[in-house]
């Protein structure tokens, strides 16, 4: 349905684009002279509007809602009036209009957001939260629980914009509360030893499976138990994965931390059905399926070769965790209801025996009819604590004896960790008060300590990157110089290491181009990898609006999560061997786990996990456009959305946003079960007819079509599935013109336009890091640094890596 | 609390108290004192609460058309029939604000804020309630939405977080602190200490700066102030003991419900908003039966389907079916909860619907285009705070240009109502006007709203 609220929610989306604008006579003028001036002129003041008093400053942004009114009524055809005798606007001539008006309001208004007074402040996201926490006190803290820290305001996809990060009171005691769990973290885990714990299939079962012993010694089956772990809609009777009791019985919070767990299984895989995936989680309270997934395997060893998975999590304790087996094909009613956890199984060629009355799992060939998980053993071993995150904790209290003067000096020292840069003492008076106070109400001096530590974690130089003094200057000094590439690309605070460069004024010429080829190198710049294509390719729309269990049936949850990592795989592979641009748009490889590879019809691989698989030309995949996660993210759930799309390719891929769509259009009504059934591309068909509509649309729609091959959840097809109507289904027509003339027949015509247009995906790319980099929108006052860096960029093929380092050292950054 | 935050002697006097070094010793100080007690209960406290509905509504079997004291319930409505007396359905309302921006409507509902990448969102209006009713009740305001986000923006367009259990709901309004009120004071105690540290650093910092534009300097002093001021309060409300709550309540309200069965949920919901009025723990309560993107399926009425699928119903028969299902079982629940509001005695015995207002509705009309004019809207209760209901209030009916319903042979609107609901023919006829009305009922003392430009008599 060619609705067009659906145009508005992407528009509302604004990227902004460098290119296009400024200029003289802007054309928005002339259109004013030539069909506006004569009513809303010095002659005429119809409705109290004279053009020629409007303000022009866009940047103050005085008279902008009559401006974006007059776009909106010429956008939508209100204006000029219909009875206006003089010649009606042309298409090109609104086109113009919109284009050069929209380009005019949207730079000034991105430079009213990027405005920076004279001390800016960043807040970090949540994310950031998260690993400033664990790089300063070795503390993992998940601050997207229920109950933890609110949830960013995202721009365009972008968590870290400053203007959006906004803050309430809910946040401050969000921000307390928070400090306090870190602190408790920190100052709990001395003295608690690591345990390890294994549990075999039979201790599993009830009353350590002596009876399914004694029935197989009984029968002289030698195979030994294994549980098996079946798709069905477990609610809290799912097979137990881990129990607190299991590590002892004095186990409380205290042992909370990172375990490694280790699981010894195989699994069976229907012919042509899903892999089997196991997920270990905590079971929603009082609703059937899991809260939280901890964990995901895909068991794809074979039933007579079990292989040992390992993989690690952290686990608030105590936890009661379960395992579940996510598959489309669930086992389900009577069949269900007869499985029992007590219920015997050694192997599939003796189900007959150890459970007659069992259902039926396998066919005559031994072949599985459901997707199942067969476990030997799981073992557990925690709470881990690294030499690492121990040396961060070190010396966080003073000793019980500390004079004033060593306390104060002990709280100095950590503050400049917590603030990321040279701290005085006089700045920490405050919190020494609130120590001094709370020792005056009797409290032990690690009690009172931890106040004081709690107030530096609140503080605003903690939760926010401080950018500026009281008196206005135009570059960062080393401390936030520091800062802002840690958090461009560690997503966290700069490491002793950099804090001591910056100290020492070194972060720039050669030192600062050796410290940003170490943070490049170092792990932790595989959040990078984990942060900014999840942002940039706007992700967290993956699964907003979930599809239609009816006519998407195999859409399930480990789905969606494999779908959503992809691109993030995807782009880790790109820049481990940074490799150019043009892998975004095209490339014969993708990188792909065992669901994937069974959703995109491609041969089942070798090794659990994500992995990098080949693609020939007929699976219709390669690069990023075409991946699963992209055009159901585009999709509502229902049906394909070519405007989404469009838009969504000309924000990510151009860094261009077209102008918003004009709020009130007329509905357009669903049809009739009788009327012959149409594709959404004819529907829409009535964007090219109308000249108001036509005058954006012609530049954003054909950018969608491409992609009709692909349905709502990014399946390949070749009819469009109508729901009402009468006839055949329509055959899909993905062939179009870009705005420029040049013709392509279908998605891959279009990725073969899109690589001849390097140069401008490259530079929008660019745009991408640095809105990322800066946190802020980019303005006009950019354009000379971003074209530094793309002129870098490109002497370096537009590899990936390299731009990123480009980005990185570039003048640009090193500005406020 | 803004009222409390505006007088800015009030932390003045508090740091002068405190370098005397009666550093706890507030209680007294009559701003500070909860007001419920030396409000004796003379005058009956007034109450609001809105209720949100995802995705519009069917509009064919919901729009009542016929308009004044002798309208006829539409199908989706009639659940509502017994409580006519008490309830005012009201047509042709929008907000210009949220026009064209289809799912995000939800964000301006209760605001009549602008939406779009760079307009920052308003407050609501049951903030704006709060504002006067927190300094009488324990909780300034109860944001509750079963899933995806509350209706609730702060005064810096902040989104408010959302309760979605019923026992995490309970446990707001009636538990008892963990390890006891000692251990609750000193917690406390630490906590206005290490913010009020956090703003005498920022202060400093401020006063450095003199006149200058301070940006999200400004958001930090005012939210860390008021919540030094509520960690007060919380401190003052220890002293009075917790509402008594029958163990027969407790037990109904105090457990966790499936999604799947959403009539209990919703309604076990509605039953802790009235425990909650009761026991005037608060004033202002906002409910969202679910997010636009996914409120609940209902299977106990056959609804496998997610609220938004079916909203989207492409014109087929079935799904439309389904759609006007969900609406008449989600009014049938607000029908409860107005139910309860009447059998349910005030202070001065009155119903407690006469001190409630409620607002049920949705920013979407029609789901399947988007349409986002002439709202679906009832305004139910409070009349001891003077408002008249037994009408059907028609703002489309007040329009010069309304050519009267479309109705198809059969006697039916026909999908040219479609129309109505997309595009508004009264354009004056703005949702702000309705809260307006609301807010002032509360006794909040504004004469604009959002982008009211009257207010709505009723």
């Amino acid at each position: 349905m060619p609705s067009p609220g659906y145009l508005s929610s992407a528009f509302a989306l604004f990227a902004l684009s460098l290119n296009g604008m400024a200029g003289a006579a802007e054309p928005y003028e002339a259109f004013i002279q030539k069909h506006c001036a004569r009513c809303h002129g010095p002659e005429k003041e119809k409705g109290d509007l004279r053009f020629d008093k409007l303000s022009r400053d866009f940047k103050l942004g005085t008279d902008t809602h009559h401006w974006a009114e007059a776009m909106e009524q010429v956008n939508s055809g209100e204006m000029p009036p219909k009875k206006d005798k003089e010649p009606k606007p042309t298409q090109a001539e609104i086109a113009a209009f919109v284009t050069s008006l929209d380009g005019a309001l949207k730079e000034g208004r991105a430079s009213r957001q990027a405005a920076r007074p004279a001390v800016a402040h960043y807040r970090l996201s949540r994310q950031e939260y998260q690993n400033t926490v664990y790089d300063l006190l070795g503390v993992r803290y998940d601050p997207t629980k229920q109950g933890e820290l609110n949830e960013d305001t995202r721009r365009h996809g972008f968590e870290r914009i400053g203007s959006e990060l906004s803050l309430s009171p809910s946040h401050v005691d969000r921000y307390y509360r928070a400090a306090g769990v870190v602190l408790d973290r920190a100052f709990a885990t001395a003295g608690v030893e690591t345990r390890k714990v294994r549990k075999t299939a039979k201790e599993l079962l009830p009353e350590g499976g002596k009876w399914q012993q004694e029935v197989l010694d009984r029968f002289g089956i030698k195979r030994s138990l294994r549980s098996f772990i079946y798709p069905g809609a477990y609610t809290l009777n799912g097979p137990v994965a881990f129990s607190t009791g299991w590590l002892g019985k004095d186990v409380g919070p205290e042992h909370s931390g990172l375990y490694k767990v280790r699981i010894k299984a195989s699994g069976i895989r229907p012919p042509g059905g899903q892999p089997a995936h196991l997920a270990i989680g905590i079971p929603a309270e009082g609703e059937s399926g899991m809260a939280i997934r901890l964990l995901g395997l895909d068991i794809t060893a074979p039933e007579d070769h079990p292989e040992v998975y390992e993989s690690q999590m952290y686990l608030d304790l105590p936890a009661n965790l379960r395992f579940s087996l996510e598959a489309t094909r669930q086992i389900s009613g009577t069949h269900f209801n007869r499985l029992r956890p007590s219920t015997i199984f050694t192997h599939s060629s003796e189900t007959m025996l150890t459970a007659p009355a069992f259902p039926q799992l396998f066919d005559d060939k031994g072949n599985g009819l459901y997707s199942l998980a067969l476990l030997d053993w799981i073992e557990w071993e925690g709470p881990i604590l690294t030499e690492t995150e121990k040396a961060c904790r070190k010396g966080l209290l003073p000793p019980d004896d500390a004079t004033p003067e060593a306390v104060a000096e002990h709280l100095r020292r950590f503050a400049e960790r917590a603030w990321r840069r040279p701290v005085k003492p006089e700045e920490l008076g405050q919190y020494l008060q609130s120590y001094q106070a709370e020792r005056k109400a009797g409290e032990k001096l690690a009690d009172a300590y931890r106040v004081a530590l709690r107030g530096v974690l609140t503080s605003r130089h903690f939760i926010y990157l401080v950018e500026g003094d009281e008196v206005a200057r135009e570059r960062l000094t080393q401390p936030e110089l520091a800062s802002r590439l840690s958090y461009f690309l560690w997503s966290s605070m700069p490491d002793d290491g950099l804090l001591a460069a910056a100290k020492a004024g070194g972060l720039s010429g050669e030192v600062l181009t050796k410290e940003v080829e170490r943070m490049l190198a170092d792990g932790k710049a595989g959040r990078f990898v984990d942060d900014f294509p999840r942002q940039w390719l706007q992700l967290h729309r993956v699964g907003m609006f979930p599809p239609d269990r009816k006519l998407y049936p195999n859409y399930e949850h480990w789905l969606e999560a494999s779908l959503k990592a992809e691109p993030v795989e995807f782009f880790r592979e790109v820049f481990a061997k940074n490799l150019t641009v043009d892998a975004f748009i095209d490339s014969d490889w993708t990188m792909a786990n065992a669901r994937l590879c069974e959703f995109y019809g491609l041969p089942e691989p070798k090794a659990s996990g994500f992995q990098r698989v080949s693609l020939r030309s007929e699976d219709h995949r390669g690069g990023l456009l075409t991946m699963g996660a992209v055009l159901g993210l585009t999709s509502d759930g229902t049906r394909h959305r070519p405007i989404h799309r469009g838009v969504w390719l000309s924000e990510t891929i151009f860094g261009k946003t077209p102008p918003p769509p004009p709020a009130n259009v007329p509905a357009i009504e669903p049809p009739t079960p009788q009327s012959p059934k149409a594709s959404l591309r004819d529907k829409l068909a009535a964007h090219s007819q109308n000249p108001n509509c036509a005058a954006c649309h012609a530049k954003i729609d054909p950018l969608g079509f491409a992609w009709d091959n692909y349905d709502a959840i990014g399946q390949w097809r070749s009819v469009e599935k109508v729901p009402a109507g009468i006839g055949a289904d329509p055959t899909i027509n993905p062939a179009g013109e870009l705005p420029d003339g040049r013709a392509f027949k279908d998605s891959a015509g279009f990725k073969q336009l899109l690589l001849a247009d390097r140069d401008a995906v490259a530079k929008a790319f660019v745009e991408h890091l640095c809105t990322y980099a800066l946190r802020r929108v980019l303005t006009f006052d950019d354009k000379e640094g971003i074209d530094a860096i793309v002129t870098e960029a490109k002497r370096h093929d537009y590899r990936v890596k390299d731009i990123v380092k480009a980005v990185a050292v570039s003048e640009l950054l090193r500005k406020r | 609390m803004a009222n409390y935050l505006s007088q800015s002697w009030l932390i003045d006097r508090r740091h002068a108290l405190r370098a005397m070094g009666a550093l706890i010793s507030l209680p007294l100080l009559e701003c500070m004192l909860p007001l419920r007690a030396s409000e004796k209960m003379t005058v009956a406290p007034r109450r609001s609460a809105f209720i949100y509905l995802a995705n519009g509504v069917h509009s064919l079997n919901y729009q009542i058309t016929k308009d004044g004291p002798d309208y006829q319930f539409s199908r989706s409505l009639r659940p509502l029939e017994k409580h006519r007396q008490s309830i005012t359905p009201i047509s042709g309302l929008y907000h210009a604000g949220s026009l064209g921006h289809h799912h995000e409507c939800i964000n301006a509902w209760l605001t009549g804020g602008k939406l779009g990448p760079t307009d920052r969102n308003t407050i609501s209006v049951d903030q704006k309630m709060a504002e006067i009713t927190a300094q009488h009740t324990r909780t300034s305001s109860m944001e509750i939405a079963l899933n995806q986000e509350s209706l609730a923006w702060t005064a810096d367009g902040v989104r408010l977080p959302a309760m979605r259990r019923c026992s995490e709901i309970f446990a707001s309004l009636f538990e008892e602190p963990k390890n006891g009120k000692s251990a609750r004071r000193r917690e406390l105690r630490q906590k206005s200490s290490v913010l009020d540290a956090n703003l005498a650093e920022v202060r400093r910092l401020e006063q450095k700066m003199g006149a200058e534009d301070k940006g999200r300097m400004d958001q930090y002093l005012t939210s860390v102030r008021e919540a030094e001021i509520r960690t007060r309060r919380a401190d003052i409300w220890l002293d009075t003991p917790l509402p008594k709550i029958s163990e027969a309540d407790r037990k109904r309200t105090n457990r966790d419900i499936e999604p799947t069965k959403a009539g209990d949920y919703f309604r076990t919901v509605y039953d802790l908003m009235v425990l909650a009025f009761q026991t005037d723990t608060t004033r202002v309560a906002t409910f969202s039966l679910g997010g636009e993107g996914a409120a609940f399926a209902i299977p106990e009425i056959g609804i496998t389907e997610s609220r938004h699928q079916l909203s989207h119903h492409g014109g087929d028969p079935g799904y439309i079916e389904k759609l006007t299902n969900y609406d008449t079982f989600a009014i049938e629940q607000f029908s409860y909860f107005l139910t309860r509001l009447a059998e349910t005695k005030d202070f001065g015995g009155r119903p407690l619907l006469d001190s409630t207002m409620s607002l049920f509705g949705s920013g979407m009309t029609y789901g399947h285009g988007h349409g986002n004019a002439n709202l679906p809207l009832v305004l139910a209760g409070g009349k001891a705070l003077g408002l008249r209901h037994g009408t059907h209030l028609d703002f489309n009916r007040k329009a010069t240009n309304f050519k009267g319903y479309t109705f198809g042979q059969d006697g039916a609107l026909t999908t040219e109502h479609y129309q109505l609901c997309s595009r508004p023919v009264n354009t004056d006829a703005h949702m702000s006007n309705l809260l307006l009305l609301m807010a002032q009922r509360m006794g909040v003392e504004i004469d604009r709203f959002g982008d009211s430009n009257k207010v709505v008599t009723l």
